[in-house]
């Protein structure tokens, strides 16, 4: 399960998650597939690590103090050094109208909690590899 | 209350009228007798035409700009106003001739209006006051109201009241600089005028008291829906924790696992799943009970919703050893919310799936159900309902004895979730069953078979 680290260092994921134990979660499951990780609480943290931090992938919680994720992947998408980063939004809101204001607001993926972490690997692991080739 | 105030000028006119007549002779008087019905026509004409203008405004205000500026041009005046009278404050929308409208509010009523408060007092509901001559009249003789008047030049005056059923709110004034009387065809006019303003402002105040309600229901509704999206949130976060993190052993991320730890989070795994669904399902009570349920309804095209259902049964239909038979004609359009029939027939197979021993065979089928209607039937070669409790079948909480017996798992609110939304749908269900033979659960809901190219609707077809 190395296909994204050829020829090239770990890829960096950032954890935009107000809830330490889900965020925890997926970092050890990330950390145990060969990735960095980089995890933040609330929004504003979030998009000033997105800026500086120059991660690969971004997975933002929806719901989130600070600002929320829909608004934090607005954002990213309107300036030109974050437009092309991959963005998974985690939510526990799984309305079909949840879902489709989540991709309008410009994000690559969409997951639902509860989530498998096995689910989520492959799904990081997509979001990566689209925007290498 | 009514008080007629017959000025002197009016009675003289009325006496020479009178003595005219008799020396003019019938026929004079047959003449104007069609005069005087000219006069009233064109009375009712006037009133008709200033009230259907008032009620074209949706602006209180404007409607009395409107109102006050025709009965200054109709009547002839050179003042005429709308005085409303609100608690200490008075607010009065003037009108001269050849001048903009004035909107003016004061508090007393200042000199710019020629009405003391105590003309209000007087006047009744429904009475008006003619004054030939204000500089004479006993009610305006204070000082400041000489003043006022003459600053005004109001000599001939008009005062009808607005009524409204706690009493006079306001009134309509007209007045001219000359002692030329307000004839009783302009008393006609500015009565209907005023009536007409009384009965806006009258439903103003109902359209506000409607729109506050309708306000209060919106809050209520939305304080509702986000307590749902709340509670959704509260209680999936946890649960993503426990439920990620016993994958996450059960496929050694933390180290080894032995049988005995792997049964024990298989447990933990399967209780976790459990509660999940149980809250997916109080979630859905909880929009039912909101009415957040039935949002967005649409042609919903029947056999693409089968196949994902179908798609989405088969890890479980695998599972339990059973084959599922599914087919549909593939022009039938269900109107509703995609959503809630999807989750009426996962609920409906779920149930099929869960009670029917290995071996046996489910059966969808959807149908032309006649006009306006499409049906969908699940069947199963299950266990079956025992015959007394088919009719509590639909009742929250409720699970059948041989259901329990089995030790399956449940809640009992699926059929009470389908339930609530074929009634939301305006559909039918219906239920019949042999203990130990199967099961057959009929819904019928909103919806019409496409007609197709050739003219006639497709026959079902094997999915």
């Amino acid at each position: 399960m190395t296909d994204v680290e050829v020829g090239r260092p770990r890829p960096l994921v950032l954890i935009a998650e107000d809830d330490p134990d889900v965020r925890e979660l997926i970092a050890r499951k990330l950390r145990g597939e060969g990735m960095d990780i980089m995890g933040v609480g609330d929004g504003i943290s979030a998009l000033e690590a997105a800026r500086t931090m120059r991660p690969d992938l971004v997975l933002l919680d929806v719901m989130m103090p600070g600002m929320t994720g829909l608004q934090i992947c607005e954002e990213l998408r309107s300036h030109v050094a974050t437009r092309n980063l991959p963005v998974v939004l985690i939510t526990a809101r799984a309305r079909a109208v949840d879902i489709e204001t989540g991709y309008l607001a410009g994000a690559d993926d969409y997951i639902v909690k509860p989530f498998s972490p096995r689910d989520l690997v492959a799904r990081i692991r997509t979001g990566l590899r689209a925007v290498r080739s | 209350m009514t008080h007629w105030l017959l000025p002197a000028g009016y009675l003289t006119a009325l006496v020479l009228g009178v003595l005219l007549g008799v020396w003019s002779g019938r026929r004079h008087a047959h003449q104007r007798h069609t005069m005087e019905q000219a006069a009233e026509a064109a009375a009712k004409e006037t009133s008709r035409r200033i009230s259907g203008l008032i009620r074209t405004y949706p602006d209180l205000a404007d409607a009395f700009d409107a109102a006050v500026a025709a009965v200054g041009q109709e009547l002839g005046c050179d003042l005429a106003y709308v005085q409303l009278v609100r608690r200490e404050e008075h607010r009065a929308t003037v009108w001269r001739p050849d001048q903009a409208l004035a909107r003016v509010a004061a508090s007393p009523p200042a000199a710019f209006l020629p009405l003391p408060d105590e003309i209000f007092g007087l006047l009744g509901a429904e009475g008006s006051v003619v004054v030939e001559d204000a500089r004479t009249h006993p009610w305006l003789k204070s000082s400041d109201m000489v003043a006022a008047l003459a600053a005004l030049d109001v000599v001939s005056l008009l005062v009808c009241p607005i009524a409204s059923p706690s009493g006079v709110i306001g009134a309509v004034v007209a007045s001219r600089a000359s002692r030329r009387p307000f004839g009783h065809h302009e008393v006609d006019v500015v009565e209907s005028v005023a009536w007409s303003l009384g009965r806006a402002l009258q439903n103003r105040v109902l359209q506000n008291q409607q729109n506050a309600v309708v306000e209060r229901l919106e809050a209520l509704d939305r304080s509702k829906s986000d307590f749902v999206a709340s509670v959704s949130h509260e209680l999936r976060t946890p649960l993503t924790s426990i439920a990620g993190y016993v994958e996450m052993l059960l496929d050694g991320d933390g180290g080894p696992v032995v049988e005995g730890q792997r049964e024990m989070l298989g447990i933990i795994g399967r209780n976790t799943d459990r509660l999940q669904s149980l809250i997916e399902d109080l979630l859905t009570i909880g929009k039912i009970e909101s009415g957040a349920l039935w949002a967005e309804p649409s042609e919903v095209p029947v056999a693409p919703l089968l196949r994902a259902v179908e798609a989405a049964m088969a890890p479980a239909v695998t599972a339990a050893g059973l084959r599922l038979d599914v087919s549909a004609g593939e022009d039938l359009v269900v109107e509703g919310d995609r959503g809630q029939v999807e989750q009426v027939l996962l609920n409906l197979l779920g149930n099929a799936v869960k009670f029917t021993p290995p071996g046996g065979i489910v059966t969808v089928v959807a149908t032309d159900g006649g006009p306006g209607r499409v049906e969908l039937t699940v069947a199963d070669t299950g266990i079956g309902v025992p015959q007394q409790e088919q009719g509590q079948l639909f009742t929250r909480f409720f699970r059948a004895s041989n259901a329990t017996e089995r030790a399956a798992q449940g809640a009992g609110l699926g059929l009470s979730i389908v339930e609530s939304i074929v009634a939301a749908h305006g559909g039918e269900i219906s239920l019949a069953s042999d203990e130990g033979a199967g099961t057959l659960v009929t819904v019928r809901l909103p919806g019409h078979a496409r007609v197709t190219s050739e003219g006639t609707a497709a026959a079902p077809a094997r999915l």
